[in-house]
């Protein structure tokens, strides 16, 4: 078995008496599309909180690439390579379509504010730079035309590519996906399942998504991780999870008569 | 926005309820846009500002301030007492302005009225004699009523004609208004640049007797800035077509040139203008250099910072400390010889960088309105210190440092505003420099993504604890430049210098210049800060004007005069 490229181990986290998250582990291999499935208020976007240490986990480990980043700064998180887009879209606001996309940038930049001031040429070029790599990312997603926009000014689908557009220009190893389908339509949701895919064949990027669009998870992962309750019932690919009984009962319910499945006791 | 006078429609309002006639429901809304007019000039009248206005002369035994705001207001009642979908019909429109100007009128009137309830007197001391004669116009009270009621409802019949007017005559007509009450205001500093040539004396001469404008002053003022408000979009266009490269270049780079023709103006007009308007410009630069400082932390940055004057404290402190020939100053009990203007610059502005930073590492993890509060709080910690007797010994408590000496370029003294001026303009103009060259920086882009969403920023590798630290000592570092030049220019600091309100002058000029608009900063100086200079007699309405300015520019340009061209003027969190 190759090494996992992100690696949780037993990762809990509790709000008082809620525990919610319990005992997560997560193996994702490189190059994988992993996804993060379960009903609402599983844990999920906890989990992925905990994981980039938005929120401080209470117990367990996250390693990324052997580097144990479970109590690193958020900075620092996305310093090893790490980005994520937001359930709920989070652009900047009062910034252009490519200055959200340059800040994405952030993390390669490495001259000095004094030598900006100074216009010194060292300075220039970099922002020559990254202003071509900020576009080429732009291009990319589709958005080239709009780089001038303000970011708000965009519509929901192309909100959502920018988001994408500002993680990937961070050049991340591992590409965080919080509901990329939230709120789209039907042939929206094609699109994605497109972009994705293209994303795969072209960047080979490590994805980890959480996504309710059975569709897109069944036609794009590799691995599936079913979460109920802040445990996980089960774990495997589209295929293995969509016969899992526990998983069937977590979404559906189960019938009368049938006898209590772990997954229901793990409710208390 | 809701205006007073943004009411239902009088015919949607009908149909709901008949019993109501219709011809008073159609005057609903001239009574209330005379009302609100009323209402501000009573306003005006007993908060005692329309007496003061009342003595600025506009045109010399015609027009003075004060009457010109009252016409004006009779003007604005007339003008919106139509609504926008109301039928264009000259008879109905006359008789809304007549009906809004009379219900001016009467207002006034009622103020008058008041004028014969003795009590009220001893209340309202602004009810003076002259505020009398001023709305009686030297009549009995009967007739100066009946007058008053008739006046109003002619000027609002005006102003619904000139509401009718088209576009462009009505801009035109507002240009020239406008340049007749501003030659009038500033007749003194206008006089004072004419009269320092000859061939501009002459015009001076023609324009202005010492008192205000002449009437053919006026007409001439008026005349010429109508013509050229009005032929300036036709000259443009023609420009446009004939020189399509150069027009091009010159509206591509719109703000730059703006820009460069603002500091012109401000660079030759002390040298022509003389020693009072180079003082007046002084404080101008002295607190667009400080509108720079904040504008990085409030602006760019997003940290609504109201302590803002410590760091200007810190910055005076340690230049009179370092420089001064006094007992108080260092070299007086230490080794340290007193050292020049230009050395101790340095090193009060890295005093106040330290400061800045200190001040900037309790309140990291503080957002918005709890922020605010928070630095309120730090900037009265400085404030307490300097007065305190713990540091009495150094600072010299409530008495102060004198005789901080004033700096020297060779064996030049520069103890003129006007040289003091030039000084300050080049720091603001290095400040504007620095603070332009950080907005299309990694580290501008950092701060404008920690206003926007600090946690996003974060995630996406922005180092929260540096950003911000280096908003608060870039900002400390220019209001400490800025106190610097404070205290040579006073030749001496008092801890009454630096409270609180030096804060909120600075923040309140950034918020009306528009909010990360270095433009905007400059602006925003001018008016808050070299306006109330010029209009002396008005120093005690001065927070009035403040209050009045802010409302209005948040109601009708909530992202400031020249904002900046940044998609939407994102205000700092405890502004939202």
């Amino acid at each position: 078995m190759t090494s996992a490229l992100l690696q949780v181990s037993n990762l809990s986290k509790s709000y008082g008496g809620l525990r919610a998250v319990a005992d997560l582990n997560l193996n994702v291999l490189p190059g994988a599309i992993h996804s993060l499935i379960g009903p609402n208020g599983a844990g999920k976007t906890t989990a992925f909180n905990c994981i980039v240490q938005y929120v401080p986990p209470s117990t367990g480990t996250v390693s990324f690439a052997g580097q144990r980043i479970d109590g690193a700064r958020p900075d620092q998180v996305a310093a090893v390579g790490i980005a994520r887009t937001y359930q709920n879209i989070r652009l900047f606001g009062s910034m252009t379509v490519l200055d959200n996309v340059l800040v994405g940038r952030h993390r390669h930049l490495t001259i000095p504010w004094w030598s900006s001031v100074l216009c010194l040429p060292g300075a220039k070029r970099e922002e020559e730079a990254a202003k071509a790599e900020a576009r080429r990312w732009l291009d990319y997603v589709g958005l080239k035309s709009v780089e001038d926009l303000p970011a708000t000014a965009l519509a929901y689908g192309q909100q959502r590519r920018l988001e994408i557009a500002r993680a990937l220009a961070s050049n991340p190893s591992l590409l965080m996906l919080d509901e990329p389908t939230a709120g789209m339509n039907p042939s929206e949701v094609n699109e994605m399942i497109r972009f994705i895919g293209k994303l795969r064949e072209d960047l080979s990027m490590t994805i980890v998504m959480i996504e309710h669009q059975i569709r897109l998870v069944m036609t794009l992962s590799d691995q599936v991780t079913v979460m109920h309750h802040g445990t996980v019932i089960a774990e495997g690919t589209p295929g293995e999870v969509q016969r899992d009984p526990d998983v069937i009962a977590a979404y559906l319910g189960h019938r009368r008569g049938t006898p209590e499945v772990h997954s229901a006791k793990t409710k208390m | 926005m809701l205006h007073m006078w943004e009411m239902p429609e009088p015919r949607q309002l009908a149909e709901r309820n008949n019993t109501i006639p219709v011809i008073l429901q159609a005057m609903a809304r001239p009574m209330l846009a005379g009302l609100a007019c009323g209402l501000a000039g009573l306003y005006a009248a007993f908060v005692g500002i329309l007496v003061l206005m009342h003595g600025r002369v506009i045109i010399v035994d015609v027009l003075t301030l004060g009457q010109c705001v009252l016409l004006l207001l009779g003007l604005a009642a007339g003008a919106k007492s139509r609504t926008a979908t109301a039928t264009r019909a000259i008879l109905p429109d006359l008789a809304r302005g007549a009906v809004a100007g009379s219900v001016y009128g009467a207002a006034l009137a009622c103020g008058l009225a008041l004028f014969q309830i003795a009590f009220l007197r001893t209340v309202l001391v602004s009810l003076s004699p002259e505020l009398r004669r001023m709305l009686s116009f030297g009549l009995e009270s009967g007739p100066a009523m009946v007058t008053l009621v008739v006046a109003g409802g002619a000027l609002g019949v005006a102003g619904s004609l000139w509401s009718r007017l088209g576009g462009e005559q009505r801009r035109a007509t507002l240009t020239a208004a406008t340049a007749v009450i501003v030659a009038g205001t500033l007749q003194q500093l206008l006089q004072t640049v004419l009269q320092r040539f000859s061939f501009t004396k002459a015009i001076g001469d023609l324009l202005f007797s010492w008192a205000g404008l002449k009437w053919q002053g006026a007409l001439l003022v008026g005349a010429v800035a109508a013509v050229v408000g009005s032929l300036w979009p036709i000259a443009k266009r023609e420009f446009g077509a004939r020189q399509p490269t150069l027009h091009a270049l010159l509206s591509d780079n719109r703000s730059a040139f703006q820009l460069a023709l603002l500091l012109l103006g401000l660079s030759v007009l002390p040298a022509l203008a003389g020693p009072y308007i180079g003082q007046v410009l002084l404080m101008v630069a002295l607190y667009t250099l400080m509108g720079m400082g904040l504008n990085i932390e409030v602006g760019l940055a997003g940290l609504l910072d109201l302590g803002f004057v410590a760091f200007f404290a810190v910055g005076a402190y340690a230049t009179a400390l370092l420089t001064a020939d006094s007992s108080v100053a260092l070299s007086a009990y230490t080794s340290i010889p007193a050292l020049s203007f230009w050395l101790a610059v340095p090193i009060a502005v890295a005093l106040s960088v330290i400061v800045g930073v200190l001040f900037g590492l309790p309140v990291l993890g503080v957002r918005g309105d709890y922020l605010a509060v928070a630095t309120l709080g730090l900037g009265e910690i400085v404030r307490v210190i300097v007065l305190s007797d713990f540091a009495a010994p150094i600072l010299n408590g409530a008495q102060g440092i004198l005789q901080v000496p004033r700096p020297f370029v060779g064996s030049v003294e520069l103890s003129s505003p006007v040289s003091l001026f030039y000084l300050t303009l080049v720091c603001s103009m290095f400040a504007a420099f620095v603070a332009w060259r950080l907005q299309a920086s990694r580290l501008g882009r950092a701060w404008m993504a920690l206003r926007d969403d600090e946690e996003v920023a974060q995630a996406l590798g922005v180092n929260l604890v540096k950003a911000k630290l280096l908003a608060y000592g870039l900002g400390a570092a220019f209001a400490g430049l800025a106190g610097a030049i404070f205290a040579t220019m006073l030749t001496s600091v008092y801890p009454n210098s630096f409270n609180l309100l030096l804060s909120i002058n600075v923040l309140a000029l950034i918020v009306i210049g528009g909010i990360g608009s270095i433009e905007g900063v400059i602006v925003g100086a001018i008016l808050l800060v070299g306006l109330p200079e010029l209009l002396r007699e008005f120093g005690e309405y001065r927070f009035l004007f403040y209050g009045a300015a802010l409302i209005a520019i948040m109601i009708m340009r909530p992202r400031g005069l020249w904002s900046t061209s940044r998609p939407s003027g994102a205000m700092p969190g405890g502004l939202r």
